[in-house]
């Protein structure tokens, strides 16, 4: 005969017991038993993205920003900041502000949960991120560090059921780490010492001197494990020019495509509370279309759907047809570009950024 | 009475059981890897 269970009603109770606490913890928490939200960045430290540096740049550093760089590991690969700053400190006359926030794992989630921290603390005038598309529809896997249910569960009104209880499981994951972080703080990770997991993985120089970029001086990895070949410095010399960056205006004729497959529940509601983050806090928004490998062939600027009803208001559409950006290479040559088929290396990001900043600084100077 | 209340703790073990289990179930499997989740514990 099998035995029993529990052995008595009183231990079947205490299960049941523990089980509730469990499961209600994140309501029995509140908001009053979570540590601070800064918590949140010191415990994940170096490995999940460069978090370390975004704490830095959101709690401890203060001044206005004038560009952020916000979003996944394509705008951590993709965007040369200390260029973009170095051109709109000229185009000012003074000293620019422009920092990227980026990290590891796609999502309008965590972009949601990172750009409100940010904008509680810095004001900035000009967000600039990308299409949080994960793969799969996949989630990050820190989500159990950026949902906090006692944070306000009125963030998941409107998304169904079976999403918002997802949301609530993170949740619950994520209660020991909380309570553990109440009773005693996390120590924070150097900003600056031995080259940390990104810089290692990736050979890239400081993410500090990068302001928050990663500059990957590798070659192309074929199965996204650590085979990377060597990194062979390329500058290609095609006839694109910034001129070929195209800003989405309904009425002008441009080579944006939009397709027409609704987004799925929690990246349309969460991209659409960004959007509302930003209005609120008064920042412009531009989507920028940073191009994979396989869009190399594309004569159009593919966007997953028509964004503009999405972000309405200060929001800005911008990319360079890929047929365009890279025409005239050889398969060989597009792959210096890359370290993998999803990212730009120091080649790629080197030869991006230039075409698309004065785009950018137009958008920043031209609609005050 | 004892009876209807031994009965009822048994039902709520049940309950409770297929709520966490639902809940795992549902989740997706990222929230249950232990090292990406709590990585630098």
């Amino acid at each position: 005969m099998m035995r029993p269970a529990f052995s008595s009603t009183k231990q079947a109770a205490a299960f049941a017991f523990l089980m509730l606490v469990v499961l209600l913890s994140p309501v029995l928490a509140g908001k009053k038993f979570l540590p601070p939200r800064e918590e949140v960045y010191t415990s994940l430290g170096w490995n999940g993205g460069p978090y370390p540096w975004i704490y830095n740049q959101i709690f401890e550093e203060t001044n206005d920003i004038d560009i952020a760089f916000i979003g996944s590991s394509r705008i951590l690969h993709g965007i040369d900041t200390p260029y973009v700053q170095a051109k709109l400190s000229a185009e000012l006359g003074r000293p620019a502000v422009v920092r990227t926030f980026a990290w590891g794992g796609p999502g309008f989630d965590v972009l949601y949960f990172i750009t409100r921290d940010l904008l509680a603390h810095r004001k900035v005038r000009m967000l600039v991120f990308y299409d949080e598309n994960p793969a799969g529809n996949a989630r990050n896997a820190q989500m159990p560090a950026w949902f906090r249910f006692g944070e306000g569960s009125g963030l998941l009104s409107g998304l169904p059921c079976r999403e918002q209880c997802i949301f609530y499981f993170a949740a619950i994951i994520g209660m020991p780490r909380n309570l553990l972080d109440l009773v005693r703080t996390n120590l924070l990770a150097p900003l600056i010492s031995d080259p940390n997991y990104w810089e290692q993985h990736y050979g890239s120089a400081s993410i500090v001197k990068f302001l928050g970029t990663i500059c990957a001086e590798l070659g192309f990895n074929h199965d996204l494990g650590v085979h990377f070949t060597d990194f062979t410095p390329f500058s290609p010399r095609t006839p694109v020019t910034p001129a070929d960056t195209e800003i989405y205006s309904p009425a002008g004729s441009n080579d944006f495509e939009f397709g027409t497959e609704p987004l799925p529940a929690w990246q349309a509601h969460f991209a659409g509370v960004v959007a509302n983050l930003a209005r609120t806090n008064g920042c412009k928004m531009v989507m920028l279309n940073i191009p994979v490998l396989a869009d190399a062939p594309e004569m159009v600027i593919r966007e997953r759907t028509f964004w503009p009803r999405i972000f309405p208001g200060d929001f800005w559409l911008i990319g360079v047809p890929p047929a365009k950006l890279f025409g005239g290479l050889t398969d060989q040559e597009l792959h210096w570009l890359f370290i993998n088929s999803g990212h730009f290396n120091k080649n790629g990001m080197k030869y991006f950024t230039p075409l698309i900043t004065p785009a950018l600084l137009q958008i920043y100077e031209g609609h005050d | 009475m004892k009876a209807m209340i031994d009965r009822f703790i048994y039902a709520l073990v049940v309950v409770l059981a297929l709520v966490a289990l639902w809940l795992v179930f549902n989740a997706p499997a990222t929230f249950l890897n232990a090292r990406a989740v709590y990585q630098g514990f």
